[in-house]
């Protein structure tokens, strides 16, 4: 009698080794589970507290800190009072920002420091002391008038008021304006507010703030009218209509041949080859008011964006 | 009661030991594919662990620092200063203190120093297995690929980590491949 059992222990013997095998493998698969998850977590949580930087950075720093859900996580960003730097050109404060990112029990931090331009010192319209000013010889023909605020008024006919031209000028960029040419063209070319960039065409229309025109080899003739800082890289040769108040800066040969009218300044960088010639109806009148208006576009808070001086991770 | 012959006894005899081969053979089978299974998972494990590693060091280095001459970046050799950002110059000041990986081809490892110069203490870490060097800025596969360090500073580092290693007589590996940008210029 006492051997019929033995099947059944040999049977609940298989099914504990059986089980046991089973336990042992679903618990692998559980830790494996666990730890693709805490791995996704953390990358995750990296990138939540990098939405959170950069959520700050978007807004000028303008709204102080960030707390934001995403997805099925959450940022944290704070920012600490600046500290500020006065340099010669500009006042500049710079923000410890520290942003958390968490998601599924995992955080991760970022640490940065992050600078923002308060004030840009703006440069003296008094740099700008002629109507036109060119590196090269300037050649007056036609109706064209040059003139200034002491000159007579009404002003006489062809009148062409020496205390507002200057030829033969050594003419520097940087000292007029306090960035270089290139770093003023990288900030239109990347479009930053107040600034318009055209590549390789002629604008068209009002005109307003910085405008940057890389010249197309065709001669200048469209219409615009506009105000601010109106930047020519290339040739400008004027054959259509320009009515523009504050700074016309030419990088290249300047020829105003058609209907111009500038109230504030032209200054024209041009290699020695040939003259800078105004003719036609050209009226240049020398007006500080409109060169100051046209300066205050580059020291504007938001003109720069804010930048990423420092970035550690803990 | 009439007990069981010799034949019936061996007949039973053999088909337990066909049943218990067959068995032994399947749950041997199937412990080798747990084994293979776990040691791929434990590399892949490894390789994304060291990876995270590298990323979270270069990532916060300065790329000026990273590139310079004196610290001879290449494909199998990295060096960075540990820095601070010092508020009072507004600028990032670098330590005597760095990290330093270096790839020794000749026996597949991977080397992470740690030299921390207030103390004078060097650590080390040994990444075994990696069969590939590590670093590049342009990779299309193990074959084609390059490092420039013009290109590190511009567009960031490449990172491949390849391990591989013979488990039970399979061979197994597993790469990883990481874009990293230096947040530092």
């Amino acid at each position: 009698m006492n051997k019929k059992g033995s099947p059944l222990i040999f049977s609940l013997f298989i099914i504990l080794v059986l089980a046991g095998l089973s336990a042992t493998f679903l618990y692998k698969q559980v830790n494996q589970s666990f730890l693709v998850n805490r791995y996704a977590d953390s990358t995750r949580a990296f990138w939540l507290a990098e939405a959170g930087l950069q959520d700050i950075i978007s807004t000028n720093l303008a709204v102080g800190n960030r707390n934001n859900s995403l997805g099925q996580g959450n940022y944290t960003c704070v920012i600490s009072n600046p500290t500020t730097k006065t340099e010669a050109n500009n006042i500049t404060s710079y923000y410890p920002v520290t942003s958390n990112g968490t998601l599924g029990g995992v955080s991760r931090q970022i640490n940065a420091v992050v600078s923002q331009l308060v004030e840009s010192t703006k440069m003296p319209a008094g740099n700008f002391k002629n109507g036109i000013e060119s590196s090269v010889a300037i050649s007056l023909k036609g109706s064209s008038t040059v003139a200034g605020e002491t000159s007579p008024d009404p002003l006489p006919a062809k009148y062409r008021d020496p205390d507002y031209y200057k030829a033969n000028s050594t003419i520097s960029f940087p000292d007029l304006f306090g960035y270089s040419s290139t770093e003023l063209k990288a900030m239109c070319v990347a479009n930053v507010t107040n600034t318009t960039f055209y590549n390789n065409t002629w604008p068209s229309g009002n005109l307003t703030g910085v405008i940057w025109v890389t010249a197309p080899s065709s001669n200048f003739n469209g219409n615009v009218e506009g105000e601010g800082l109106l930047i020519v890289e290339g040739n400008l040769k004027i054959t259509g209509r320009i009515d523009f108040k504050g700074i016309v800066y030419v990088i290249g040969d300047l020829d105003m041949a058609g209907t111009a009218t500038i109230n504030g300044t032209v200054l024209a960088e041009s290699a020695a080859t040939l003259d800078t010639s105004v003719t036609g109806t050209a009226n240049i009148m020398h007006n500080s008011t409109n060169i100051d208006n046209a300066l205050e576009f580059l020291k504007r808070q938001t003109f720069f964006p804010p930048r990423v001086e420092s970035w550690q991770e803990n | 009661m009439r007990a069981f012959t010799i034949v019936e006894l061996m007949a039973a005899s053999a088909i337990l030991v066909i049943l218990m081969s067959g068995l032994l053979m399947v749950l041997q089978h199937g412990e080798l594919i747990t084994g293979i299974g776990t040691a791929k998972v434990d590399l892949e494990a490894e390789v994304k662990m060291l990876t995270e590693w590298i990323t979270k060091d270069l990532r916060q280095t300065n790329s000026v620092n990273l590139t310079s001459i004196a610290n001879d970046p290449n494909y199998a050799h990295l060096k960075f200063n540990l820095w601070v950002w010092d508020n009072a110059t507004k600028n990032i000041t670098y330590s005597d203190s760095y990290i330093e990986y270096n790839y020794y081809s000749s026996n597949q490892t991977l080397d992470r120093g740690y030299y921390d110069a207030s103390t004078g203490t060097a650590f080390n870490n040994t990444f075994y297995d990696i069969t590939l060097p590590p670093f590049y800025t342009s990779y299309t596969n193990e074959s084609d690929n390059d490092f420039d360090s013009t290109d590190l500073r511009m567009e960031g580092l490449i990172t491949v980590i390849k391990k591989e290693k013979t488990v039970r007589g399979r061979v197994l590996n597993f790469t990883m491949v990481e874009k990293v940008r230096i947040r530092n210029e």
